[in-house]
C-alpha cells in the first residue's frame, strides 16, 4: 500500500477531498480547525486498479511550527512517518490562495518528498489549464484545479495514480525541522527521536515571511483574483456583525433550531408513534400468552419503539447543523460570543468544541484540541458535556411533550418549545458558570488571545445537509437495534423474574399480578434498595431504575420507561409511552405519579448528570489521566442531584 | 504614542507597519499572511469591546480580540 498525505491550510477542503476519493464521511463543515485528528483509508478506485493507494486526511495548518495540539499532529506525521508516505498532495484554497501557497514552499523546503499540487474551490473554472501551466513551471511541481464540490473523483483520483509512479531522486527519509522551543509540547511524539532544530523565535518569523513574500510573487505573475465573492461576503457580514442586529439574529436562529426541532417533529413523531403502537396491537392477537408474547411486545417494541420514534427529531437537529456549518455562520457565532466566553475565561475558540457538543460530546471533546493553551483546552473539556447533546433529546421530547401544557404566547412562542430551549439553556450556562469557577481555581490563568478566520459564506446545499441526517437517523437506529435492543431485552429479564408466588396470585386480578411481578422483580428489588436515595427528587423507583440504566447511555431512560410501563399495563387502551405516563396513579395517594414537580426534577437530573460511559473514556484519552473522568463525573452528579432535589422540593 | 489597529474606527483602510510584543504575536500574523505593508480594514465591532472583524487585501476576512489589536501597529495611507 502506497499513502499519499493530504496536507493544507485549514479549510482548504482537505476532508472534502478525502470523502471524494475514499467514499468515506469525515466531518466536513465551513470553518477552519474541523479536523484534529488523522485518518487513512484506501481509494475507490483501488477495486479496479492493480497498485493499491491510501490517502491520509490531516489536521489543516498555517505552518509547519504548530500552535495547538491539532497542528501538530500533521507536523508529526509529516516528519515521524516520513519513511511510510510516498506522496504529498498539497491542497491550494484558490479563496487563501497566497496563503496556502506559501505553506506548500515551507513543506517543499523541509522534505525533499514527491509532491503534487491541487488547486481547489476552483468553482468557476477561474484557474484555467494555462494558469496550470504557468504555476507548474514557477514550481517544478504537477499541478491541477478542481473544485472538490462540483467535480467527481476520475480526474484527481487519475493525477495522483499517475504521479505516483514518478521517481524522485534523494528521497528525504528522516528530516529535522526548525523550530522554537515554545512549539516543543504540541509534538510530544518527536521529542524522543530528537528532529528539532532549535531556533530563535525571530528566525522562524522570518522563514515564514520569506515564503510568504515567494507565494505572492508567483501568484502575482500568474494569476488574478476575482472579488466578487467577497463583496457578498462583506455585505452578509455588515449585518450578521452588526452590533446590534448580530445578536438578535444569533439568538432567532438558535432558537429556530430548538423551535423547529420541536415543532417540526411532532407530526412525524405522532405518524412513528402511531406505526410502533400499531405494530404491537397487529402481533398481539396472533400470539399466544406467554413469555414469549410479553418479551416481544413489552419488551422490544415498547422498549426498541419507545426510542425509535426519536429519528424524525435528530434528523431534524443534524439537518439544521448541517446547514449551519456549511454556510459559514459558526466562525461568525464565535465573534459575537466571544465576549461572553472572556467574562467566563475561555477563549473565542472554545465556541468551536461547545457548539459541536449539541451534537454529541465526545468530538467535542476531541475539538478541543484546536485551543491551543492547556489550560482553557482542560476547563473546555471538563465542561462540555452539560451541553445538551442529541442523546438527551428523546428524554427531553418525551417528558415535556407528555407534561408540559401546550400554550402560546404572542402568536408565535409555544411553552413546550420554550421549556425545551431552557433546558438548552440551562446546559449551557452552567457549564460557562462551571468553566468560570475552575478559571478562579485549578485551572487558573488569563485568557489567551483569540484570532480567528471567517471563511467566504457559501450557499448551503440542501443534498449535503439530508445525507448527514440521514446518516445520523441510521446511526441511531443501529443503536437502537444493538444496544437498546439487548439493554430492553435485558430490562424485560430484570423486570419479569423471579415472578411472584403462585400462592399469592390466586384470586387477583391481572393487573394486580403484573403490578406484584414487576415489584418482586430483580428490578424492582433493586429500584426499592435505592428508593431512600430517590425520595428527596420526588421519584418512584421504576424513574429510578430507567436513572440507573441511563447512566450506560440516555437513551435508555426512554426504552427503560416503556418497557417497566408497558409490563405494569395490561389495560390495552393506552398504548403509546405517552399516554401510559400519563395515566399512571400512585395507589397510596390516588393522584398522578407525574407532578409538575416530579417532572421537572427529571428534566434537571438529565441536563447536569454525566450519562455516558463513551465520555468518561474519551476524556481520560484526550487528558491523559483517569483523574478528570473522575472529577467530571462527580461534580456533574453533584450537581445533578442537588438540582432535582432542590426543583423537587421548591415545586411540590 | 503610535496608532494600533485597535484605535482605528470602522471602516478606515490603514496600512500595517510592524507588530508589537514578543515575537509569538507576530507569528500569527504572519502565518495568515498579515505582512508589514498590507492593507487592511475595519469591518465591524462587536458590543462592549468584543472582537473586531477585519478585512485583510481585497480578500480575507479575520476577527480578532482588541488586546491582539493594540499589538499591530498601523499607519493612516498617506502619511
Ligand atoms: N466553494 C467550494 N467549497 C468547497 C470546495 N471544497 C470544499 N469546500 C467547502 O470548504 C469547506 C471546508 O471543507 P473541509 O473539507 O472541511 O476543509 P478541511 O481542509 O478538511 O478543513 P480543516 O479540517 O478545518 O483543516 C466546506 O464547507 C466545504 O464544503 C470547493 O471546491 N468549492
Ligand atoms: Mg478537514
Amino acid at each position: 500500500m502506497e499513502n499519499v498525505l493530504l496536507v493544507g491550510f485549514p479549510n482548504s477542503g482537505k476532508s472534502t477531498i478525502f470523502n471524494m476519493l475514499t467514499g468515506q464521511l469525515r466531518k466536513v463543515s465551513n470553518y477552519s480547525g474541523v479536523t484534529v485528528d488523522s485518518a487513512s483509508s484506501e481509494l475507490i478506485s483501488n477495486s479496479i486498479n492493480e497498485k493499491k493507494i491510501s490517502v491520509v486526511d490531516l489536521p489543516g495548518v498555517t505552518n509547519l511550527i504548530p500552535t495547538s495540539l491539532d497542528e501538530g499532529v500533521t507536523t508529526t506525521t509529516l516528519i515521524k512517518d516520513c519513511a511510510h508516505y510516498k506522496m504529498i498532495a498539497m491542497i491550494i484554497d484558490l479563496d487563501r490562495f497566497e496563503a496556502s501557497l506559501s505553506l506548500l514552499l515551507a513543506v517543499k523546503e523541509i522534505l525533499n518528498k514527491k509532491i503534487v499540487v491541487i488547486i481547489n474551490k476552483n468553482d468557476h473554472l477561474l484557474f484555467t489549464k494555462a494558469h496550470a501551466q504557468r504555476l507548474e513551471a514557477r514550481l517544478g511541481l504537477p499541478v491541477l484545479s478542481i473544485s472538490a464540490i462540483n467535480d467527481d473523483e476520475k480526474d484527481l483520483d487519475n493525477f495522483i495514480r499517475k504521479h505516483q509512479n514518478d521517481v524522485l531522486a534523494g528521497e528525504t527519509l528522516s528530516p529535522k525541522i526548525k523550530i522554537h522551543p515554545d512549539a516543543k509540547q504540541f509534538m510530544p511524539e518527536l521529542l524522543p527521536d530528537n528532529h528539532f532544530d532549535e531556533i530563535s523565535a525571530t528566525e522562524v518569523i522570518n522563514s515564514i515571511k520569506s515564503h510568504q513574500a515567494e507565494a505572492r510573487q508567483i501568484i502575482n505573475s500568474i494569476y488574478k483574483h476575482s472579488t466578487k465573492k467577497t463583496k457578498l461576503t462583506e455585505n452578509i457580514d455588515s449585518i450578521i456583525l452588526h452590533k446590534f442586529w448580530g445578536s438578535i439574529i444569533f439568538v432567532g436562529i438558535f432558537y429556530f433550531i430548538f423551535h423547529a426541532i420541536y415543532a417540526w417533529a411532532g407530526p412525524l413523531m405522532d405518524f412513528s408513534e402511531g406505526m410502533v403502537s400499531a405494530l404491537g396491537q397487529f402481533l398481539a392477537p396472533h400470539m399466544a400468552d406467554g413469555f414469549f408474547k410479553s418479551l416481544l411486545i413489552d419488551g422490544v417494541i415498547a422498549g426498541v419503539g419507545g426510542v425509535v420514534v426519536f429519528v424524525p427529531q435528530i434528523m431534524i437537529l443534524f439537518f439544521l447543523l448541517s446547514l449551519l456549518e456549511q454556510s459559514g455562520y459558526i466562525s461568525r457565532a464565535a465573534v459575537l460570543t466571544d465576549k461572553v466566553m472572556s467574562m467566563f475565561g475561555l477563549n473565542g475558540k472554545a465556541f468551536l468544541p461547545y457548539m459541536s457538543g449539541f451534537a454529541c460530546a465526545i468530538p467535542a471533546i476531541m475539538a478541543a484540541r484546536s485551543i491551543p493553551n492547556h489550560k482553557e483546552r482542560a476547563c473546555t473539556i471538563m465542561t462540555i458535556p452539560m451541553i445538551t447533546c442529541s442523546a438527551r433529546l428523546p428524554v427531553y421530547v418525551l417528558l415535556i411533550g407528555t407534561f408540559v401544557p401546550k400554550i402560546t404566547y404572542l402568536g408565535f412562542l409555544n411553552s413546550q418549545a420554550l421549556a425545551f430551549f431552557f433546558l438548552y439553556f440551562l446546559g449551557s450556562f452552567f457549564s460557562l458558570m462551571v468553566a468560570k469557577i475552575f478559571r478562579l481555581t485549578i485551572f487558573k490563568g488569563e485568557t489567551s488571545n483569540f484570532m480567528i478566520d471567517l471563511p467566504h459564506y457559501e450557499k448551503p446545499s440542501l443534498r449535503f445537509a439530508f445525507r448527514q441526517a440521514l446518516r445520523k437517523g441510521k446511526l441511531f437506529l443501529k443503536k437502537a437495534g444493538t444496544i437498546i435492543l439487548g439493554l430492553s431485552i435485558l430490562i424485560w429479564f430484570l423486570s419479569t423474574f423471579p415472578g411472584p408466588d403462585k400462592k399469592l396470585t390466586v384470586n387477583k386480578t391481572p393487573e394486580q399480578i403484573s403490578s406484584m411481578t414487576l415489584e418482586g422483580s430483580v428490578l424492582g428489588q433493586t429500584g426499592k434498595l435505592i428508593e431512600p436515595v430517590l425520595r428527596p427528587m420526588g421519584m418512584n423507583w421504576k424513574m429510578g431504575v430507567g436513572l440507573m440504566v441511563a447512566f450506560g447511555a440516555r437513551e435508555l431512560f426512554v426504552s427503560t420507561m416503556g418497557t417497566v410501563y408497558a409490563l405494569g399495563n395490561v389495560d390495552e387502551e393506552s398504548t403509546t409511552l405517552r399516554e401510559r405516563l400519563r395515566s399512571e396513579i400512585d395507589p397510596a395517594t390516588g393522584l398522578p405519579v407525574f407532578t409538575t414537580a416530579v417532572v421537572w426534577s427529571l428534566l434537571i437530573f438529565f441536563v447536569f448528570a454525566l450519562q455516558c460511559t463513551s465520555t468518561l473514556a474519551i476524556v481520560r484519552r484526550e487528558m491523559g489521566s483517569w483523574k478528570y473522568p473522575f472529577y467530571m463525573f462527580s461534580y456533574m452528579g453533584v450537581l445533578g442531584y442537588g438540582g432535582a432535589v432542590l426543583v423537587h422540593q421548591f415545586l411540590k | 504614542m503610535s496608532l494600533t489597529l485597535a484605535d482605528v474606527d470602522v471602516g478606515i483602510e490603514v496600512e500595517v507597519v510592524s507588530y508589537d510584543g514578543e515575537g509569538l504575536y507576530e507569528f500569527k500574523f504572519i502565518s495568515l499572511g498579515i505582512l508589514p505593508g498590507d492593507h487592511v480594514v475595519i469591518q465591524s465591532k462587536s458590543l462592549f469591546g468584543g472582537p473586531m472583524a477585519i478585512k485583510h487585501g481585497e480578500w480575507n476576512f479575520f476577527a480578532l480580540r482588541k488586546d491582539y489589536a493594540k499589538k499591530i501597529i498601523v499607519k493612516k495611507l498617506g502619511e
